[in-house]
């Protein structure tokens, strides 16, 4: 293991497997996010499976592989699940990664007396006990690996609050009392001074630097006065000059990898990647060969850590309370469930926070993205009906009535059941939603599924695409969905 | 010795004069790119690799159907 040794990199999802041809002269490592290659089981003591021949056809392209988990973030009270924590430990023995990282988020709290998640990943509740929190978590998810394991420091929409921990002391003490690495994700921090937060200077001040063993940059946008976390491509000037600043003074950093969704592959063009990662060779190639003097300085005295009892009223911050307080106002409620546990005044400074509106719509934006994807048919039936600003306001029913799902498939679930109540005395759009359920569950068991419609299914189809629906044929219709 | 019933059995004794119709699901779910279709799944139903940033599935098709290439759509019109 060297400085540099497993170089540059990209975050590989599904939806992106197809662009690696385009660009693997310039991909040293690929980092694969586990979740992206599991699928619903609907069994609940196994209750996702990954795809393992997807998986493996990834193994193959590159020879250095690092696994960054997306659903199970460490920065919470409450640990991943035992099924997921086994299926985690699975898929990285498969990928055999050379760094294994999850985020020092949450997205899971309690109410109404049960879990729920928020599908996003919220910032952690920067106390000595969400410290404490944090360190628990990690030696759940980290489990008997044997890998080196970081874990990523978040983007945070909130404004900083006096009583908790500065963004990169939570981070450092997080590090230090789990013993892991630090996956430095500059865009994160770079959004977050960007919004209001810590500079990317102090907070890199704050950090022990020899145990930053990875690097994250990626592309944000502007929208409504924030800087996003979007992963939408074309790195930033003044972002790739901070990173040519910090790079030098990471000793034992092995990895810079360049995060861009798929979507923004295709809305901005394969080029965009492809420029972004020359960017990125160049800096590794001028920073790799450059350690600053206060790395030498910073190797020898370790940053001032901020002392516990020094900072008393971060003592007042349970993690618990602030978990269940944002997860239930990020959802779209007003308050906290009476049994949430949430805390009154929280709630009411959380509110009046700009950033929260800011949270909600992003929440709001993955759900109905979910929606979207996993009932083609039914959401393209709706927009025939009833035209697009409907269904945005539809969407927005939904949200709010219901609990948010993290994986595609139960946010479409949870779509079909309110809709079936919903639009109980429309046959057609019923037809739609047991056309795409049953899609569901074929996809999700690999049984050949059965519905009776009163459509026929082809010409519903057909007549859908071209914004007909309502003139379709009708009948009896058995209909058997499969390969 | 008694048989499970398939749902698509009961089906057809529920409804006899009902008619037969096999749909593969690439049909159904209109994937052009047929041979990106297992990937597309993942992306679909799976978990989407961002959970801190903007998904901007939704709105892109929001966008798309409002101005595909810079004419406006008004889907409304197919509607009621």
């Amino acid at each position: 293991m060297s400085r540099f040794d497993l170089g540059v990199g990209l975050a590989l999802m599904p939806g992106l497997v197809d662009e690696i041809e385009a660009v693997s002269d310039l991909v040293d490592c690929l980092e694969v996010e586990p979740q992206t290659f599991w699928l619903e089981t609907g069994d609940p003591d196994e209750p996702f499976r990954l795809e393992r021949d997807e998986l493996l056809a990834v193994t193959r392209r590159v020879d250095s592989l690092l696994a960054h988990g997306v659903t199970n973030p460490v920065g919470g009270s409450r640990p991943p699940s035992a099924a997921m924590i086994r299926l985690f430990a699975e898929t990285v023995t498969v990928l055999d990664a050379s760094l294994v990282s999850e985020h020092l988020s949450f997205n899971e709290s309690t109410g109404w007396g049960k879990a729920f998640s928020s599908a996003f990943f919220l910032p952690p509740c920067q106390s000595w006990a969400g410290v404490d929190a944090a360190v628990a978590s990690i030696s759940a998810l980290r489990g008997n690996l044997t890998m080196p394991f970081s874990v990523e420091s978040p983007v945070s929409y909130l404004q900083p609050r006096n009583e908790e921990l500065p963004d990169g002391a939570f981070m450092s003490e997080v590090a230090i009392r789990a013993d892991c690495g630090i996956l430095l994700d500059l865009h994160n921090i770079w959004t977050n001074e960007r919004n209001g937060r810590q500079s990317v200077a102090d907070y890199v001040a704050q950090l022990p630097l020899e145990r930053v063993w990875e690097v994250h940059l990626a592309g944000g946008l502007e929208h409504r006065g924030y800087w996003l976390d979007a992963h939408s491509g074309m790195l930033h000037p003044d972002l790739l000059r901070v990173a040519s600043l910090v790079l030098p003074q990471l000793p034992a950093v092995r990895a810079v990898v360049y995060e861009i969704l798929p979507e923004f592959v295709v809305q901005n063009g394969r080029n965009v990647m492809r420029a972004d990662l020359e960017s990125l060779h160049r800096l590794v190639d001028k920073c790799g060969m450059r350690r600053t003097s206060a790395t030498s300085t910073r190797d020898a005295v370790p940053p001032t850590r901020v002392a516990r009892s020094s900072a008393a009223s971060t003592a007042d911050l349970d993690p618990s309370v602030w978990e269940q307080t944002l997860a239930h106002l990020a959802i779209g409620r007003t308050e906290c469930a009476e049994d949430g546990g949430g805390n009154a005044t929280m709630t009411r400074e959380m509110n009046a926070d700009p950033g929260l509106a800011l949270i909600r719509e992003l929440v709001a934006a993955g759900r109905s993205g979910r929606v979207s994807s996993s009932l083609p048919l039914t959401i393209e039936l709706l927009i025939s009906l009833f035209g697009i600003d409907e269904v945005d306001q539809l969407l927005a029913t939904y949200a709010a009535q219901t609990f948010p799902g993290l994986w595609g498939s139960q946010e479409g679930r949870g779509f079909a059941q309110w809709a079936r109540s919903e639009f109980r005395d429309e046959p057609l759009i019923q037809a739609a939603l047991s056309l795409d359920t049953a899609a569901l569950d074929y996809l999700q068991n690999g049984q050949t599924q059965s519905v009776t419609i009163d459509f026929d299914p082809i010409d519903l189809m057909a007549k859908i695409k071209t914004h007909e629906a309502p003139n379709t044929t009708q009948g009896v219709y058995c209909v058997t969905v499969g390969p | 010795m008694k048989e499970k019933l398939s749902t698509e059995q009961i089906a057809r004794a529920v409804h006899p004069e009902s008619i037969n119709v096999h749909v593969p699901i690439e049909v159904m779910w209109d994937s052009d790119r047929l041979a990106g279709l297992k990937k597309d799944i993942l992306g679909r139903l799976g978990c989407l690799a961002c959970t801190s940033g903007f998904d901007i599935r939704w709105r892109a098709r929001r966008d798309y159907i409002v101005n595909p290439s810079l004419e406006i759509r008004e889907l409304s019109e197919f509607g009621r």
